[in-house]
């Protein structure tokens, strides 16, 4: 191995000054002066003797960037030794120091003619540019490893958004949540005490009807009226084609009666009918023949009062599913029977559904510690998937049932078109929809799903999509019963 | 002359009974139908078609399987049942549907659950005297049920029988 022989700096420095060819300088520098500034055109090189020397080099982006440090015994200016040409970076001095300055040409001249001159500067040339490139070499790792760095720094960023979406996300629907359910409080009230007054007053009507219908008439007619009221309330609605039949039998049969009567009489139980007309029919004078009339009236009182009161047991049944849906102990974690919750959405969700068939089989199951009304939002948002990957029709079937041991399944299938397997991953990210390109009037947020698997999620259960055997999507949503 | 019938279509039998029950003093000139799905309604439609003629329709919105917008598309295409007037009684409805009821249907009014007797009522005349006087030339047996201002004004356009 050959090596080249440096000497020490000093005697060069000597030997250097001592050569009165060379023209050379000896210029001593303050901490933080400028020697050398990018970009500008220098006549000398110098050789460093004393201090540090900071190289700077200005990015596009117009800071400056340290990219090295000269020592004793380099040579400041090297890089324009050959071509001339303006020099490429800054050096500013970090401490005082020395060097001994030469003309550039001169140093070149030197250089080449002078086998002393060559001697002594060749090998430290070589050494400086050989340091020079070990720096290049160590910059290019530490750019390798700060774009790695970046590149994991900017997953992670990635994965935070995400989750903070997520979350935020979930805030909203809390937010929705507890609104809504300060909303049906109040509605709630507002609506039950009328409600109730209602219901009262149907039901003390019918007594009320009794005692009038037992003065007005004549004894030997009071047990037909009084029948009357009873069919009326007791009456089941005819579905309309038999209704329509049996309206067509009674206008051939009596066609001088008006049809808004006979329509009544249609809705009369055939047997009670038979009596009525006997009654009428065997001694038709005009007292039966009013009786008759009135009859029908009374029978009319008596639907009413069914309608009123098959009315207000709706109202409250659609109040108690609005309040059992959106329950103001939100927050709180619950032992509850899930069918509860999923009769609640079904009833509310009701005139979503008439345009399907809806199979409904929901089988005894152990009670879920669960926050009830985040797992109606679930079940709300699985159902309205469904529906509208229907469309127009279909079949929907919700069902639950007990799993594995410690676990519960709900299932909502539909028959719509399913789901691709490449998109089974992607519909629960937030901000996935179908329904932009197919409904561009009424886009979604495509937060359905992933709001869905975060409450899931929370409840430390899975939820999962498959299709089903005979087409169509299967949501299955599993539970453990000790839940949260 | 073949009678001109008034076809109600709701799905929920109380409701039902409530329209034909408002309904009824039409009932003296105009027969009431009803149906509880499309497809009973179609039904019916066939039926009246072979008695007499369809002059009303008061549909509900949301029905068991096909709704009601899509059931007024396909009477208004029918050229037997184009001219009959047609109601549109719903309890909600988006807009789009409206907007499809009144382009593709020509749907000729909108009635909200719950409605008042004395709307439906007007709603009601308004549409029949409109389909009276569209399709009949004798417009006297009208005069008592029906929008007698309108009727009567046609009538002094008429020429008397003795011009002719």
């Amino acid at each position: 191995m050959v090596t080249i022989p440096i000497r020490p700096l000093e005697k060069i420095r000597d030997a250097l000054a001592s050569m009165p060819e060379t023209q050379s300088e000896d210029v001593s520098f303050a901490a933080g002066e400028i020697l050398m500034r990018e970009g500008e055109k220098y006549d000398w090189i110098a050789l460093l003797i004393q201090g540090e020397i900071e190289l700077l080099k200005q990015a596009q982006d117009g800071g400056e960037y340290p990219v090295g440090t000269l020592r004793p015994g380099q040579f400041l200016g090297v890089l324009m030794l050959s071509s001339g040409a303006t020099s490429f970076l800054t050096s500013r001095a970090r401490t005082a120091g020395r060097m001994l300055r030469m003309p550039r040409d001169t140093f070149l001249l030197l250089l080449y003619n002078l086998p002393g001159f060559n001697q002594m500067v060749g090998p430290l040339l070589l050494g400086n540019l050989v340091s020079r490139y070990r720096r290049v070499v160590e910059l290019h790792v530490q750019v390798a490893e700060l774009t790695r760095d970046l590149a994991a720094e900017k997953r992670q960023l990635q994965a935070t958004i995400a989750e903070l979406e997520a979350t935020r996300n979930q805030l909203i629907q809390q937010e929705k949540m507890a609104t809504l359910g300060q909303l049906v409080a109040g509605i709630a009230h507002e609506i039950n005490n009328p409600v109730a007054s209602l219901s009262r007053a149907a039901d003390s009507i019918e007594p009320g009807l009794r005692t009038w219908l037992a003065w007005s008439p004549g004894p030997p007619d009071t047990g037909l009226l009084a029948r009357a009221l009873e069919e009326g309330i007791n009456r089941q609605p005819l579905q309309t084609e038999i209704q329509r039949q049996r309206l067509a039998e009674l206008a051939i049969r009596f066609p001088d009666l008006p049809r808004p009567l006979l329509r009544t009489l249609a809705q009369v139980e055939p047997a009670v009918f038979e009596d009525l007309v006997f009654y009428v029919v065997s001694h038709p004078t005009v007292e039966r023949k009013d009786l008759l009339r009135r009859w029908v009236e009374v029978f009319e009182v008596g639907t009413l009062v069914r309608t009123i009161r098959l009315a207000a047991a709706r109202i409250s049944g659609i109040v108690r599913s609005l309040k059992g849906y959106s329950r103001q102990d939100k927050a709180l974690v619950d032992e509850v029977d899930l069918r509860e919750g999923l009769r609640d959405t079904l009833v509310l969700l009701g005139y979503a559904l008439k345009k399907y068939e809806v199979q409904v089989d929901l089988r005894d199951i152990p009670r879920v510690r669960c926050r009830p009304s985040e797992l109606n939002q679930v079940w709300t948002n699985l159902i309205t998937n469904a529906c509208q990957a229907m469309g127009e029709s279909g079949v929907l079937r919700v069902a639950c049932g007990p799993g594995e041991p410690g676990w519960v399944w709900v299932r909502i299938q539909d028959s719509g078109p399913g789901v691709p397997l490449e998109l089974r991953e992607q519909i629960f990210e937030s901000g996935f929809s179908t329904k932009r390109a197919a409904a561009p009037e009424a886009p979604g947020l495509g937060l359905g799903l992933a709001i869905a698997r975060d409450i899931v999620e929370q409840h430390r259960g899975r939820i999962e999509v498959s299709d089903a055997p005979e087409g169509g999507a299967v949501f299955t949503v599993l539970l453990p019963v000790a839940g949260q | 002359m073949k009678p001109i019938f008034i076809l109600c279509i709701e799905d929920e039998p109380e409701v039902l009974e409530a329209v034909v029950r408002d309904l009824a003093p039409f009932e003296a000139r105009f027969p009431i139908e009803s149906a509880s799905s499309v497809a009973e309604a179609r039904e019916v439609v066939q039926d009246i078609l072979s008695r007499g003629r369809l002059g009303l329709v008061i549909c509900d919105h949301i029905l068991p399987g096909e709704d009601g917008v899509s059931f007024l598309v396909s009477l208004h295409r029918d050229p037997r049942t184009a001219g009959t007037r047609k109601v549109l009684l719903t309890a909600q409805a988006g807009l789009s549907d409206t907007v499809k009821a009144v382009n593709q249907a020509d749907l000729n009014h909108y009635l909200a659950k719950p409605w008042r007797r004395e709307e439906l009522h007007a709603v009601v005349r308004a549409q029949l005297t409109e389909f009276v006087l569209q399709h009949e030339t004798d417009l006297y047996p009208y005069l008592t049920l029906l929008d007698a201002a309108r009727l009567g004004e046609r009538i002094r356009q008429q020429p008397l029988p003795a011009d002719e």
